[in-house]
């Protein structure tokens, strides 16, 4: 499919989902008995639906807030009075950097040491990184996390407990964050590198006088790929969500913990904005998966 | 040999490590080859002789193999006691190896181009940009500039072959073992392929070593031939004096495979009054390629008006190289694909036009039996509920009391104990698992059975074992067969009629005998000259 359809395609689904979060939203409740005090009149709570357009058929408030977009205007916070979408582009980077530096690492490690426990399976490299691995794709991330926190920060008071800052402040999320994906992208690259190094071509490729190494991460490592990104994407776009329970636990102003408050305070037009910027955040994602794949092997390149 | 061999195997012994304990694979295997020689080591497979080459290669799986005992010199200097490293450099520079499969032995995700030029970059340095392309020229690639950049799915097979043997001869090696290089490609293919070979040979001065199961191609480019069963070398020498005077059993039998498959087929026809079973007219099926943006897409002819009838009681051999349209005619006549025009009736009735209660009974009477049988019997089924399986979808055939006794009778009939009913696929030989596939096509009881190339892939003597098999169960049970297949010796021992097609066309059809003895088209005459034997051997064959 060519880069054009993909993102027409992309375009469709991003305007079907808005329509459905815009109603769903709508169908938690009446936003007033959160904003006014519990005992405010009848009449006030008209006066303030009147006042933020939620007194119309949701239809209408629908093609409305369609026709602001396409203003650039993408609502105001109830809580905060400014731009909804302010909010959600101050919050998506701090999440954004997070998982990046964290995906890189998982992703990097996943690569070295699934390789490593391919060459001999069973061996004891094998043993010890699978092990490893597992217990890092298994563990629950808020108990590790809060364990880390517990032992580096309470205890021995090596590390900040939580807030951004200097690379302290990165060290315990990172860590959290990487484990379950250096956990999952090395048990993935440790069986399709185990599958690929029995393929004919690498006995064509040791036939050539190839050097094991060469053998390893030249001729093999590519072809085993396709699964581990497949894997990756799934991964990033989990994480891109939010990395909820770790930014809570650190104190990450990240784009998870704000949707999550919006959603609770049926902040509306927070909850679209952020919403929006996770969905483009994760079509684009797919695209670049999908130019990946067809980099990654000739076989789906589309004539 | 007189003069001095380029490579040497003396006493070879090799064992794997298996879960039953240390299994011998390969012992006193010893040969040997001059330069400009070319030696055939033939024999079926499990008989060692891949293992032999792997220890000659260096690319032997140890753990679990390992090489007990035995030398392997090159000009004199070992090779098994190297350092990996100076080994590593004798590999595709002296000794050169090409595969089976030419399209799982190319790595899929690089171009051929970069492929080939890396030999010559990892033993010598440099780009190796021009020695590529002067060797995709050399080996008969047109263009070689531009397909240079392209991937191994952009050839054709008996390309990817020309691709892997240009990558071998990269370095001018002394000694190029070629496993089974033809074996996975069309019999007219397989001719140009082995013709380059012996080409190449004759400008560069190397040695052989040609590993192979199959006599035709044995006899075609043997200057020795050495022969092994179980591991162990039994015969040795020239090859028509190997032919002529065969000392052992083996060798004997693998000799008498071939006129078996020839022989005349047994009158089929035996006081059955001949009524027609299927009937096909003017059959036809396009496949639409998708086509980019705004622009429409292609229409490939995969049959283009095809006609023939098939009696009751009677064999149809379709005969035809990949890309001919023979596997495209089997979906067709099993009701898989709809065709794009004429009409296909069985038993009177249009296939494509029945009444649910006759697709039923057409789906019951109507089975096929697939080339590969690791790949179409499930592996995590047991033998008895792969053969009930039909009686399970076809309610009305037996109570399902009666189904265990069934499928043991139908082990029975195809020559299997019915002590392996509780046995898995992965327990049988590929003959043995060919038997199985032909006893789940019974199961329902058929009167017409679709082989699609159901003996391809098996040794030749298993070959003639099912072709036997197939042949007295249509005796015994009445049936039809469709027998598809790219192999014409195979069908003229079973088929009554043949149809050769090429290009999704029929070119020529009629009665065995007569297609045999005087082919009409040009290239069934093609097909007949490159999948015989040369005129000598044949001689040879015939006063066995």
């Amino acid at each position: 499919m060519n880069l054009f359809r993909r993102t027409l395609l992309t375009l469709f689904s991003l305007v079907g989902l808005f329509a459905l979060v815009f109603f769903l939203s709508r169908v938690t409740g009446d936003p007033s008995y959160l904003f006014l005090p519990v005992d405010a009149s009848a009449e006030a709570r008209a006066a303030f639906s009147r006042a933020q357009g939620f007194d119309q058929p949701v239809s209408i408030q629908f093609f409305s807030y369609l026709k602001s977009i396409l203003n650039g205007d993408f609502g105001t916070s109830l809580r905060q009075q400014r731009p909804a979408m302010d909010i959600a582009l101050e919050a998506f980077p701090v999440t954004l950097r997070l998982i990046a530096v964290s995906l890189s690492i998982a992703f990097a490690g996943a690569l070295l040491f699934g390789c490593l426990a391919a060459i001999r399976p069973r061996g004891i490299a094998d043993r010890l990184i699978s092990l490893v691995s597992l217990a890092g794709a298994s563990a629950p991330d808020f108990w590790v996390a809060i364990m880390l926190v517990l032992v580096f920060s309470v205890k021995l008071d090596l590390l900040p407990t939580s807030g951004l800052g200097g690379p302290a402040y990165w060290v315990l999320p990172v860590f959290v964050l990487v484990l379950r994906p250096f956990g999952l992208l090395g048990q993935v690259v440790r069986g399709a590198m185990i599958q690929t190094l029995s393929a004919p071509f690498i006995k064509t490729a040791r036939a050539k006088g190839v050097a094991e190494q060469r053998v390893v991460f030249v001729h093999a490592l590519r072809n085993a790929m396709l699964p581990v990104v497949t894997v990756a994407g799934d991964l990033t776009a989990s994480l891109l969500n939010g990395a909820v329970i770790v930014e809570t636990v650190f104190g990450w102003p990240g784009i998870g913990g704000v949707m999550i408050n919006a959603i609770l305070q049926r902040d509306f037009a927070v909850i679209q904005a952020t919403i929006l910027v996770t969905a483009v955040a994760i079509l684009a994602l797919n695209i670049v998966i999908d130019l990946a794949y067809g980099w990654l092997d000739p076989r789906l390149r589309t004539a | 040999m007189s003069n001095a061999a380029v490579l040497n195997v003396e006493g070879l012994k090799v064992s794997f490590l298996t879960e039953t304990g240390r299994v011998t694979a390969v012992e006193e295997v010893g040969f040997s080859v001059a330069r400009g020689e070319t030696l055939v080591i033939l024999g079926e497979s499990g008989s060692g002789k891949s293992v032999s080459a792997s220890v000659v290669m260096d690319i032997l799986e140890c753990p679990p193999g390992t090489v007990d005992s035995g030398r392997v010199t090159l000009d004199g200097t070992d090779l098994l006691g190297m350092e990996p490293k100076t080994r590593r450099g004798i590999n595709g520079a002296r000794i050169a190896m090409i595969f089976q499969d030419p399209l799982s032995s190319l790595n899929p995700v690089y171009s051929i181009g970069t492929q080939i030029a890396e030999v010559v970059n990892v033993h010598q340095g440099g780009d190796g940009r021009v020695r590529a392309i002067e060797l995709l020229g050399r080996v008969g690639i047109p263009d070689p500039e531009t397909r240079f950049g392209q991937y191994p799915h952009q050839f054709s097979g008996g390309q990817r072959q020309r691709i892997m043997i240009a990558m071998a001869l990269a370095m001018k090696p002394d000694v190029l073992i070629a496993d089974e290089p033809t074996t996975a490609l069309d019999v007219t293919v397989q001719r140009q392929i082995l013709d380059l070979l012996r080409e190449l040979q004759d400008e560069t001065g190397m040695a052989i070593v040609l590993i192979t199961h199959d006599l035709a191609v044995a006899a075609r480019m043997a200057d020795r031939v050495v022969v092994m069963k179980d591991g162990r070398i039994v015969e040795s020498g020239d090859l028509p004096t190997v032919a002529s005077a065969p000392k052992h059993p083996y060798t004997r039998a693998l000799l008498g495979a071939i006129p078996r498959l020839e022989q005349a087929r047994q009158a089929a026809l035996s006081g059955v009054e001949a009524k027609v079973l299927l009937r096909v007219e003017g059959l036809s099926k396009d496949y639409d390629l998708p086509g980019a943006p705004f622009r429409a897409g292609r229409t490939v002819a995969a049959l283009r008006d095809i006609s023939f009838s098939l009696d009751a009681g009677t064999t149809l051999g379709v005969v035809g190289e990949s890309g001919s349209g023979k596997s495209t005619l089997a979906r067709v006549l099993m009701g898989l694909d709809q065709p794009s025009g004429g009409t296909v009736q069985y038993d009177g009735i249009e296939l494509f036009d029945m009444s649910p209660r006759d697709r039923r009974r057409f789906h019951r009477e109507v089975q096929m039996v697939f080339q590969d049988p690791f790949g179409s019997l499930n592996p995590r089924m047991t033998i008895e509920d792969i053969l009930c399986e039909p009686l399970a979808i076809q309610k009305d055939i037996l109570p399902r009391r009666a189904w265990r006794d069934r499928a043991a009778e139908l082990l029975e009939l195809v020559g299997l104990q019915t002590g392996h009913l509780a046995r898995r696929p992965g327990q049988f030989s590929g003959g043995q698992r060919q038997r199985i596939a032909v006893a789940r096509a019974l199961a329902s009881q058929p009167r017409l059975i679709i082989c699609d190339e159901a003996v391809s892939a098996l040794d030749v003597q298993i070959q003639a074992q099912i072709i036997e098999l197939l042949a007295g169960l249509r005796q015994s049970l009445g049936l039809s067969y469709i027998f598809i297949t790219h192999d014409l010796p195979v069908v003229r021992s079973l088929a009554d009629q043949i149809i050769v097609m090429n290009q999704g066309r029929i070119v020529e059809a009629g009665e065995t005998g007569g297609l045999f003895a005087s082919p009409a088209h040009p290239y069934t005459r093609e097909l007949l000259a490159a999948s015989g034997l040369p005129d000598w051997m044949a001689e040879v064959v015939r006063q066995l």
